[in-house]
């Protein structure tokens, strides 16, 4: 107990320069930024410095999306999901799921972000809410909710109909 | 196996229609994380939707992507499925042969086999079976010793007792048309008694095989059934006792419809229709806020007429 919070606050001094894709510099907390596994990493094999790492595929506005939600969490010691279990995507607290209330392109870039930066917890939350989009839902409705075209031949899409029935029943 | 219909309200996110599709436009990694949440139930929708979904989710035989994806999906159906498919089989067939209510062939609805037959290769109704089964009186002679090879497992042969045709005690052997085919027209190519031998031998070797993995499969289903029925009585069992429990928290109350206040009386409640057909429904849904206030409606309405 002692250590754990000594080492948090040493970790709390010390700041990381990011850089988004635009150039713009962001500052964090060491421990805020570290909840990014690649980070980590590249803290660990860079050692102390001063340069700010660039971030070429993360945008500004995502970025501090980003820096939200791990502020939010920087004290949640993230349990990863056992994969064997069942997936279950009811469990979103109410901040989570507050701060997934954004448009559907800044959710896909989200999840491209937490994927690139490695934060298992904030890919989970956002795959999460993208399948509670899904669920329940027709396919009309699902390319209704994300604006996607039906591309089938209208043969196509009767083949294809008949043969994705077989689970409607149950 | 009733299909979860609970959704959740609160993390639905009421948004503006996006301007561009950009869902189709993740990497397949993303989109193996998305559906690992779904029910096949969902993935089946998802497979509808566009043709690169349906690329993602339908060719299972050539992409570990959809193979990926069908197989999370099988830890999210009640009870989950802990078997890998057999040999040869993909993942999203397998959940058909244990989830789907379709021919695998025509795809028609209310045209059910009655048990998976894991011998061959797809499930199929009774008519489509008849196209592709057929039984060893009906071949010719000449496919006799592919026969006898396949006959010792089950893979393609099948014994099937037909009391309409059959008296009980005669078994009669039905086997997988297409394979037969298929071996025969290997074997006829091959133009040494030596080589015709060593095919054959290996055929009865690669069926002993097969037949293990049959009886296997058969076991695991059954006590899969099992599991499912367990589960079904549970969930009766909950609704009936959150009937009741209701209701007696009900009749703690008094009801008062303005004028007056009645006091329930139990004797009455117990013998109403509506109390008895709730308690002896044997639904698998849950029983919300709304089906509550329904039966609620229904009982003071008996109870005080």
């Amino acid at each position: 107990m002692a250590t754990g919070s000594t080492s948090t606050n040493i970790s709390e001094l010390k700041k990381i320069k990011l850089t988004s894709s635009e150039g713009t510099e962001f500052v964090v907390d060491k421990d805020v930024g570290e909840k990014s596994i690649l980070l980590k990493n590249m803290l660990e094999d860079v050692g102390e410095n001063d340069m700010a790492i660039p971030l070429p595929n993360v945008t500004g506005p995502i970025l501090t999306k980003v820096i939200e939600y791990c502020t939010h969490h920087r004290d949640d010691f993230f349990i990863s999901q056992d994969d064997d279990n069942k997936k279950t995507s009811d469990d979103i607290d109410e901040w989570d799921s507050e701060f997934c209330k954004v448009d559907q392109g800044t959710l896909f870039e989200l999840i491209l972000a937490a994927n690139y930066l490695d934060i298992k917890p904030l890919l989970d939350l956002t795959c999460k809410t993208v399948a509670n989009m899904i669920k329940g839902k027709s396919p009309e409705e699902i390319r209704k909710t994300f604006n996607i075209a039906n591309d089938f031949t209208p043969e196509e899409e009767i083949q294809v109909k008949r043969e994705n029935e077989w689970c409607e029943e149950r | 196996m009733a299909h979860k219909k609970v959704r959740t309200s609160k993390s639905q996110i009421s948004q503006p229609l996006p301007e561009n599709d950009v869902f189709t436009t993740v990497p397949p990694e993303i989109f193996i994380k998305i559906c690992s949440y779904l029910h096949p139930k969902d993935l089946a929708s998802l497979n509808t939707v566009c043709r690169l979904f349906n690329d993602y989710l339908s060719s299972t035989e050539t992409s570990s992507t959809s193979n990926a994806i069908w197989m999370n999906s099988k830890k999210n159906i009640l009870p989950p499925i802990d078997i890998s498919p057999p040999e040869g089989m993909d993942e999203r067939r397998f959940l058909m042969n244990i989830y789907g209510k379709r021919c695998q062939k025509c795809w028609e609805k209310e045209r059910m086999y009655i048990s998976v037959e894991w011998e061959f290769p797809l499930q199929c109704c009774l008519q489509c079976r008849n196209s592709v089964v057929k039984s060893r009186t009906e071949f010719s002679p000449r496919v006799l010793p592919i026969l006898r090879a396949l006959q010792s497992h089950a893979c393609t042969c099948i014994s099937v007792s037909d009391p309409k045709r059959t008296p009980k005690s005669i078994i009669v052997l039905e086997y997988w048309l297409p394979q037969v085919q298929d071996n025969y027209d290997e074997y006829s190519q091959l133009n040494t008694i030596e080589l015709k031998r060593n095919f054959l031998q290996s055929l009865k070797e690669r069926s002993r095989k097969k037949e293990a993995e049959v009886s296997k499969y058969k076991s695991w289903e059954k006590e899969y059934k099992k599991k499912c029925e367990k589960m079904r009585i549970q969930t009766i069992k909950n609704r009936r006792d959150t009937i009741e429990s209701r209701v007696r928290e009900m009749m703690s109350e008094c009801y008062d419809d303005g004028r007056k206040e009645y006091k329930w009386r139990w004797e009455i409640v117990f013998r109403l229709k509506a109390y008895k057909n709730a308690l002896n429904s044997t639904s698998t849904n849950p029983f919300t806020e709304k089906s509550w206030k329904l039966l609620r409606k229904k009982i003071e309405n008996a109870h005080y007429r």
